[in-house]
Parts: C-alpha cells; sequence; structure tokens
C-alpha cells in the first residue's frame, strides 16, 4: 500500500442523520502542505473533519485516501493513514506527558499495548519535534492549554500516519501560542513532508500562514486555492463581506469594515498615516489623500510626532498625539453635524 | 520513577491480603490458635471441631470475600473507565437491580402461587435464589448491550442503564407489597449481602468462576487504556469502539452478575476500590490498575469480612454495612480531593 496519504472528496455530501449541512464538495489535500478550513460556525467545518476521520458516514459521495474510502478501510487501517487532533478536554489523572504521546502507538503495539524499543524512539522524536522535550515527566492534567495542544500534537506525530486532521488547534490560546502552534504545524507539513489539515477561526494567521485555504459557505459551496489566488479572484473579498469584516486586497489581511459618517482629508505617509487614518476609521471617520475636504490633517513629517490639524471654520492646531488630535476633530464634527 | 514503587505496593498489598486471610481463619466466636491453624489447614490435626469450623465455615467464606472483592473492585474499574465517570460502579448499569429482581421473582412468587416459602427449601431453594440472580443480571446486560450497540453516546446508555435500574426496583415493590411477610423478610436478608450463605462446593464453583473471568477482563486492558481518551481518539487509534464497550461492558456485567448470585448485592466495594488503587499507585494504566484492583479489592473484602464477623457482632452484622462503613468515606474523601486540586486551576 502506498502511504502518500492522498486525500480527495468525491462529491462528498456531510451532514447528521440524513440532514445534508454541505455537498456536494469536491476537493484534493495535498501532502506537504498546511490546508486551513475557514467558515462560520455551522457551516459544516466540524462535520468535514469527522466525515474525514471516518467518526461519521457521508451521506453520499466519499472521502477517499489514495483511492480507497475511509469508511471501508476498517479502523485499524484508517488509524495508519489519518491522525486527529480534538477539540474535547478530558481529565485523566496520573497520566504522564510520555504516557500520552505513547498512546500513539496504539495501532502499532501488540495484544497488550507494550512500547518495543523502536516505538520508544518515535515517540521520543516526536516529543522533541512538537517541542515538549521539557515537559517530558509532567502530568498531562497539569499543564496549560497551549502545552497540552502540543502534546497532541506530538501523540498524533507518534502514530506517523501521512494526513494530519487538526478540528480549531488554536482555539482557547493566547496569540503568540496561536502563532507557534501554527509554526509548528507548517514546520510539520514541510520537514516530514505531511498533509496537515486544520480548521480554524483565526483568519488572520491562516492566511499569512496556509498554503492552502479552503472555504466553506453554506449558499456559496466549497472554494478552494492558495490565499493569494483567492485574495487576487476576489473570493476572500465576498466570503465575508455581508458580516462586517471587509478584506483589504492591498494589505492581503481582514479588517473590521468601518460605516462612515464623516470624512476628512488626510495628507502625510509612513507609519504615523497609517496609524492616524486607523484612529479616525475607528471613529468612523473616513481619512485618504484623495478626499475633497476643506478640512485636513497633516501628518507632516517622520522627524516628530506633531501633527497639524486645520478644521474648516476653526483656528488651525499642532499637537503631538493622536489622541488629542482626535479629541479636537470629535468635538468638532459633533458641533458641525449638518455637513 | 513509578516502576521502583510498583513491586513493593505490590509485596505490600500481597502480604497485607495473606495476614487478613489468615486472620479471617483465626478470629470468629471460637477463637483457634493460629498453629492449630496451619495444623489443620495441612492436615495434621485431630480436633474435628476445628475441622469443621475451618473447612465448613470459615475458609469458604474467607475465599468468597477474597473472589467478590476481586471481581467487584475489576467490574467498578471497568464501569468508570468505560462510562468516563468516577461514580459509576458495578450496579450502575441496573446489572446488580436485575439480578436483585430475579431473585425477588422466585423468593416472592414461590410463596403467593407455589404455597411454599423457599426459603424453607434448604439447599434447592438456596440454588434456585442463585440461578434466578444470574437469569435476572444476565436478562438486564443483555438488554444493555443491545442498547448499547444501537446509542453512541456513554452518558445516554448510562442514563438508561439507571432507568432500568429503576423499572426493576419498582416491579421488586409490587412484588413485595403483595407477598408474604416471612418471603419479604428472606429477600431482603439477601439484600444484605453475604459472604456466609454460599456453601460447601458451591464455593468452589463460585471461586473458579471468578478465576476464570479475573483474566479474561484483564484482556481488555488496552482497549480500556484507549477508551480513557474518549471516543473519538480512542476510534482513531484504531479501537471498534462500539465492539471494545459491548466487550467490557459484557466482562464487567459477567463478574456482577456472578457476585449477585452468590452473595447478595454488595455495594460500595466497586466503587470505592478503583479510586483507592488509583491514588495508591498513581497511574491510569488499566495494565496495572486491575491487577491492583482485584488484590485490594480481595483484601478490602476480607478486612470488611474479618470487621463484620468481630466477637460481639458474632457475624450478626450484615456485610453491606461494612462495606459501605469504609467505602463511604473513601469515596467522599476522593471527591474532597479532585474538588479541592481542581479549584488550584
Amino acid at each position: 500500500m502506498s502511504r502518500n496519504g492522498r486525500l480527495v472528496l468525491d462529491n462528498l455530501t456531510i451532514g447528521y442523520n440524513a440532514k445534508s449541512v454541505a455537498g456536494p464538495l469536491n476537493a484534493e489535500l495535498r501532502s506537504g502542505e498546511l490546508t486551513s478550513l475557514l467558515g462560520q460556525n455551522g457551516a459544516g467545518k466540524s462535520t468535514l473533519l469527522r466525515t474525514i476521520a471516518n467518526f461519521i458516514k457521508p451521506l453520499s459521495g466519499s472521502v477517499l485516501i489514495d483511492g480507497a474510502a475511509v469508511n471501508s478501510i476498517g479502523e485499524r487501517a484508517l488509524s495508519k493513514l489519518v491522525g486527529v487532533v480534538l477539540t474535547e478536554r478530558f481529565n485523566i489523572p496520573d497520566m504522564t506527558v510520555y504516557e500520552m504521546v505513547s498512546t500513539g502507538r496504539s495501532p502499532f503495539t501488540g495484544f497488550w499495548g507494550r512500547c518495543l524499543k523502536a516505538d520508544r524512539e518515535v515517540i521520543e522524536k516526536s516529543i522533541d519535534l512538537a517541542g515538549v522535550t521539557s515537559l517530558k515527566e509532567r502530568l498531562f492534567d497539569s499543564l496549560s492549554d497551549g502545552e497540552r495542544q502540543k502534546v497532541m500534537i506530538a501523540k498524533v506525530l507518534a502514530q506517523q500516519t501521512p494526513i494530519i486532521i487538526l478540528d480549531e488547534p488554536t482555539a482557547f490560546l493566547d496569540f503568540p501560542s496561536k502563532v507557534d502552534l501554527m509554526n509548528l504545524l507548517h514546520k510539520i507539513s514541510r520537514e516530514e513532508s505531511k498533509t496537515v489539515f486544520i480548521s480554524t477561526h483565526d483568519l488572520e494567521l491562516a492566511l499569512q500562514m496556509s498554503d492552502r485555504l479552503w472555504l466553506i459557505d453554506k449558499s456559496k459551496g466549497l472554494s478552494c486555492g492558495i490565499p493569494e489566488d483567492l485574495s487576487l479572484k476576489g473570493v476572500l473579498g465576498g466570503f465575508f463581506a455581508d458580516r462586517g469584516v471587509t478584506f483589504d486586497s492591498e494589505s492581503g489581511l481582514f479588517r473590521v469594515t468601518n460605516r462612515f459618517e464623516h470624512s476628512i482629508r488626510l495628507t502625510g505617509h509612513d507609519r504615523k498615516f497609517s496609524m492616524v487614518r486607523k484612529a479616525l476609521n475607528r471613529n468612523r471617520i473616513e481619512a485618504s489623500g484623495k478626499i475633497d475636504s476643506p478640512s485636513v490633517i497633516d501628518c507632516g513629517d517622520s522627524s516628530s510626532l506633531n501633527l497639524t490639524v486645520r478644521l474648516f471654520g476653526e483656528q488651525e492646531a499642532v499637537v503631538s498625539s493622536v489622541e488629542e488630535m482626535l479629541e479636537i476633530v470629535k468635538v468638532y464634527f459633533q458641533t458641525h453635524r449638518s455637513e | 520513577m513509578q516502576s521502583k514503587r510498583l513491586p513493593i505496593l505490590c509485596l505490600v498489598i500481597l502480604g497485607v491480603g495473606a495476614i487478613l486471610f489468615l486472620l479471617n481463619l483465626v478470629t470468629g466466636t471460637v477463637s483457634i490458635p493460629i498453629e492449630s491453624v496451619f495444623e489443620t489447614l495441612f492436615g495434621d490435626s485431630n480436633n474435628e471441631i476445628w475441622q469443621n469450623i475451618i473447612f465448613k465455615s470459615r475458609l469458604p467464606q474467607a475465599l468468597t470475600a477474597v473472589a467478590a472483592g476481586a471481581a467487584l473492585s475489576v467490574s467498578g474499574l471497568q464501569m468508570q473507565t468505560v462510562f468516563r465517570n468516577p461514580l459509576a460502579g458495578p450496579s450502575v448499569l441496573g446489572i446488580s437491580s436485575g439480578a436483585a429482581m430475579g431473585v425477588a421473582f422466585v423468593v416472592l412468587m414461590s410463596g403467593a402461587f407455589g404455597g411454599i416459602a423457599l426459603s424453607r427449601m434448604g439447599l434447592i431453594g438456596e440454588l434456585a435464589v442463585t440461578l434466578s440472580a444470574i437469569v435476572g443480571s444476565l436478562a438486564v446486560m443483555a438488554l444493555i448491550i443491545f442498547i448499547s450497540r444501537k446509542v453512541r453516546g456513554n452518558v445516554t446508555l448510562l442514563i438508561l442503564g439507571v432507568m432500568i435500574g429503576y423499572m426493576a426496583n419498582a416491579v421488586i415493590g409490587v412484588l413485595k407489597y403483595f407477598s408474604a411477610e416471612e418471603d419479604v423478610k428472606a429477600y431482603v436478608v439477601w439484600g444484605l449481602g453475604s459472604f456466609s450463605r454460599v456453601s460447601g462446593g458451591q464455593t468452589m464453583l463460585f471461586v473458579s468462576a471468578v478465576v476464570i473471568l479475573i483474566p479474561l477482563s484483564l484482556l481488555l486492558a488496552k482497549s480500556l487504556n484507549l477508551m480513557l481518551l474518549g471516543d473519538g481518539y480512542a476510534s482513531n487509534l484504531g479501537l471498534n469502539v462500539k465492539r471494545a464497550r459491548m466487550l467490557i461492558i459484557l466482562s464487567s456485567g459477567t463478574l456482577v452478575a456472578v457476585v449477585t448470585a452468590y452473595c447478595g448485592p454488595i455495594v460500595f466495594l466497586g466503587l470505592a476500590v478503583p479510586h483507592l488503587c488509583r491514588s495508591i499507585f498513581a497511574t491510569s494504566d488499566h495494565r496495572i490498575l486491575m491487577p491492583a484492583c482485584a488484590f485490594t479489592g480481595a483484601a478490602l473484602a476480607l478486612f470488611c469480612n474479618l470487621i463484620a464477623r468481630l466477637p460481639g457482632f458474632e457475624g450478626a452484622l450484615p456485610v453491606n454495612s461494612v462495606t459501605a462503613l469504609i467505602g463511604a468515606p473513601v469515596v467522599a474523601s476522593v471527591i474532597f480531593r479532585k474538588r479541592r486540586e481542581s479549584s488550584y486551576e
């Protein structure tokens, strides 16, 4: 049996109890790549992952691994092809990190589950790769969420499957831990040339660190591609357009959609310019160099933090912080509502 | 670090068990000196009274306690793991209620319809009680296994099991209401549980049943270790979860059925011993926990039997009162410890 782990969705319809959630879906996962599955709550992210892992049966169509449908492979053989990291949390008293990782060897161990020398070598290697070497002797119950997640990744590495599926691995983590984890997953996909497939709500991170995106939506179905292509084609922009999120095609990142009530001309460049614009946007004031308005904010040059505020019918003011500028501008627009 | 402690702990528990076993032979209404106990055991004694006491009463009782304690504890551990519920015990799926219902049917109905109180029928009555308990508990277990193949969630199964238990108890209540006072008393006495009810040849039958069943249940150690991780991870690691769950319930249920048939419903041992073993052995590996539970359960049952037979009580103290008196503080302290630990988070 070839162990490439080529995973194909073939006209797959997913759902629970004969109720369809999404489909028909057609797509392919590639090895050596990190693919992120994005979509709203209820779009079928978890259902898709659970179907790929063969926890639930497809309503129609099939999930193929190297040409064989996952629901016909048998759990023993499938356990050597697909490894999962789930969202469920559990407390197992008195289990060490090493023991937890060693459960990943279960598909390979014999009747009693005893780890042989070769198994122990794989376990050690997986622990090192996941970066949890220092936690080896700790009790699993005593770990933080981020540490637990990495231990579960070490466990799935010990399982030595060509495909690894993770259900929202970055949920509940603080920002640096999220970045850390995504880096780890990316590294695994490259160095071990594994197919890494995650579902996530962290748009920004997924856009920056995934090789490929799968966008799943109730009405639009599944759109796949590398983030930059999806961005250029306008798929990303359309995806969250009606939900208060705007895709900034220049930076290739998402930002909150602002509804503007006022506008003002803003001149300048560099970091100071973008910071001032961000502050004004948040206060529902549109600001750019292209706006034709008698009121102007001049950012000047980068030698000082000074800002020059020239509001129509008011005296020119020079302030040294964005906060002071905002105060003046907000008061001005409150008294000039008619504009 | 654990591997160094393990052999010592095993020796300690075996030693304590052996001492308790001997104490069970020594103490009682008639006190027999320990040398004479050994002499009698090895056939070097001519004292017929002592021979009678030891071979007809104390030895069968001690062996019954060992077998029942071991079987109930292993069964409880299996239930707690498969349902991932620290309060699950051997009785949780209504299997012992099923046994009770079987016994209630035979004990209470025979008086009402047959005209003869079963409690007066001696050996045949005893056999009828044992058989009816086995039939009752196996019937409930078959029902549970049938359901376990249909439902996915463990909690659903647990609730259904508890419901079946309630229904069995309701049936028992109705039967009691329509029965003669004498039969009700016989049933109540059965419900108190006892290690001394099993007599003569039946002891060997009971003990050998347990001796066969416990090693069989040890074969499920790897499945149980995987079940700890939850259904999702277990199935991802190549375990057929539904089949494993069915086998574990089958193993655990059979152990409970056999013990309940011979000793009546013994409470608390099956719930308390797994907790005790987890805290003593500080592991969640069932390859260690299962034999540990068997030995600790045997030792604890011997201890309970010893207390029930202390001079002064004259064997009148029901085993269930003793197991609950010892078991309840154990369970309470474990839960208290758990709560305190989780509040650190």
